[in-house]
């Protein structure tokens, strides 16, 4: 498989590649002598693709910060900072990036997030994000408990009263539940959810569903888009047989500090 | 007093308000019945202000959400189940609400810093006052943390990076200006040589981006980094209008840790 094949995935999915995806940074011509897929394409990333001896980053978020949806600018980032550093890694290791990101979203992140949660047979209103989940009657804070047992992962943000009954959810997965995000958390509201499983979030977000009298569990950013990148993995080995595809899940990057919750510093990460 | 001598607060601090700034509900010709200080106008801080008899509320974000800065206009969101439900409250209550945001930034910085007990920041030549680096000795991340959390208000924080590292350059940003959304927020102090990032709010993509360059951050939560300075503003406005009742409104982190 030359590098540039990999297009002939998308094709063959019927997916089109919005302006945000595709090659970002490596050589476009070559062999590929292994593809790693990941969730973001941080140092620790680019050093286990190329410790695993590969040297095709399939990745679902940007090289670049700050990114391009805060405003960033590629063009100002060249002359120090993140970006530079991890192009020059990217281009030290021998590595070619291609980014999968809202094609992915429909093929694959969303729905593997709601299986990683357990969730099936979706009402689905919209486009298909628009969607909510009925579910037998449980507190938010089971529901919580549950979350973190189905996705392993340590304590996380809840906003709510945990004793509320939840019946109906919704999943504003990855970064859509951001304050920078302008509709999806209205929209998502419209369904009436009793409770929003998130992806990341912020203060403003958990305050806005703690008015409309909605509960928010987060999950992650990376912790609930990690399933759907693990089966893109499996997919596209499934579509090149033959071409070693090594999956890389990016740690949640931030832990707990709390003198009073037991430990000092308590790894809250997968 | 009419709430549009609040104005006048402005003039005595010479505060210059940005377009996003001002009287945003309500008449600016209201008699002040009292003045409630906040971060934002959620539900809880309105039904404060009309419990405390405050018809006048001075936030420093916005009632609306989704917030101005994602591109989100009002008028898309005057059906929906936050804005509507907020708008009705600060109406029932004949609530004015005044939103100074950018324009306080300096006050929200210093306040926060003092809080903290960091010493007087260096400034570039040239460079961004609100970007100032914070000399200190020499002390593992983890005890920043730890004053961190003594200091404010001794919520669960998050922490990334490695928390036994000692570090002497401090780079501080209140609110959210560490979230992706602000190109500008952290990249600069990262750049300018801080060590250690102390951060009111941020999201994934910003701590990845200092773990990459192996700095570690500590957040210390949006609301909980804008207290200091937003108790200090309610303050300032008692000295400014002596017999007028001030109050302020201690928004609570609003999530836990399940």
């Amino acid at each position: 498989m030359k590098i540039r094949d990999t297009a002939r995935f998308w094709e063959a999915h019927g997916l089109r590649l919005g302006s945000d995806e595709g090659f970002r940074c490596g050589p476009a011509d070559g062999k590929v002598r292994g593809v790693m897929v990941c969730w973001k394409p941080t140092f620790d990333a680019l050093d286990a693709a190329a410790a695993a001896g590969c040297n095709l980053v399939i990745t679902h978020e940007e090289l670049n910060f700050p990114p391009v949806y805060g405003g960033g600018q590629m063009e100002r980032q060249l002359t120090g900072g993140v970006t530079l550093a991890r192009i020059r890694r990217v281009l030290d290791l021998g590595l070619t990036i291609w980014r999968g990101h809202s094609s992915l979203d429909r093929l694959c992140i969303l729905d593997d997030f709601a299986s990683a949660l357990g969730l099936a047979n979706p009402t689905i209103h919209g486009d298909y994000w628009e969607r909510t989940y009925d579910i037998l009657p449980v507190t938010l804070g089971e529901l919580a408990r549950r979350v973190c047992e189905r996705l392993g992962m340590g304590p996380l943000r809840v906003a709510g009263d945990l004793a509320m009954s939840v019946r109906r959810v919704a999943l504003p997965w990855g970064g859509v539940a951001i304050s920078a995000n302008p509709h999806a958390i209205q929209d998502l509201l419209r369904y009436e959810p009793d409770a929003l499983i998130t992806g990341e979030t912020e203060e403003i977000p958990m305050l806005a569903a703690l008015d409309a009298g909605v509960g928010l569990i987060e999950t992650g950013h990376s912790e609930s888009e990690s399933p759907g990148m693990r089966r893109f993995a499996a997919l596209f080995a499934e579509f090149f047989p033959g071409v070693r595809v090594e999956f890389y899940l990016n740690p949640r990057p931030w832990s707990y500090f709390s003198p009073i919750a037991g430990a000092e510093v308590g790894d809250a990460g997968a | 007093m009419q709430a549009r001598e609040i104005l006048g607060f402005c003039d005595v601090h010479g505060l210059a308000l940005g377009s996003h700034e001002g009287f945003r509900v309500g008449s600016p010709d209201v008699e002040v019945t009292g003045i409630l200080v906040t971060w934002l106008p959620c539900r809880a801080a309105i039904a404060a202000a009309a419990a405390a008899g405050c018809n006048l509320l001075i936030a420093r974000d916005q009632f609306n959400f989704p917030p101005d800065y994602s591109g989100a206009l009002i008028d898309h969101h005057l059906s929906d189940r936050v804005t509507l439900p907020r708008l009705r409250a600060i109406l029932a209550a004949n609530i004015t609400v005044f939103r100074g945001h950018s324009s306080l930034d300096p006050l929200l910085h210093a306040a926060l810093a003092a809080k903290l007990e960091l010493p007087a920041p260096q400034i570039a030549p040239g460079g961004d006052p609100m970007r100032p680096l914070y000399p200190i000795e020499p002390v593992p991340v983890l005890s920043l943390a730890q004053r961190a959390w003594e200091r404010l208000d001794r919520g669960a924080m998050r922490v990334c990076g490695d928390m036994t590292r000692r570090v002497r350059r401090v780079g501080l940003l209140h609110g959210n200006l560490a979230c992706a959304h602000n190109p500008d927020g952290l990249l600069p102090l990262l750049e300018r040589g801080a060590d250690v990032i102390l951060a009111g709010e941020l999201d994934e993509y910003p701590m990845r981006g200092a773990t990459d360059l192996g700095i570690p951050v500590i957040e210390l939560g949006h609301a909980a980094s804008l207290a200091p300075g937003l108790r200090h503003l309610a303050d300032l406005l008692r000295s400014l209008f002596p017999g007028l009742c001030v109050e302020y409104f201690e928004p609570v982190r609003p999530w836990q840790a399940v």
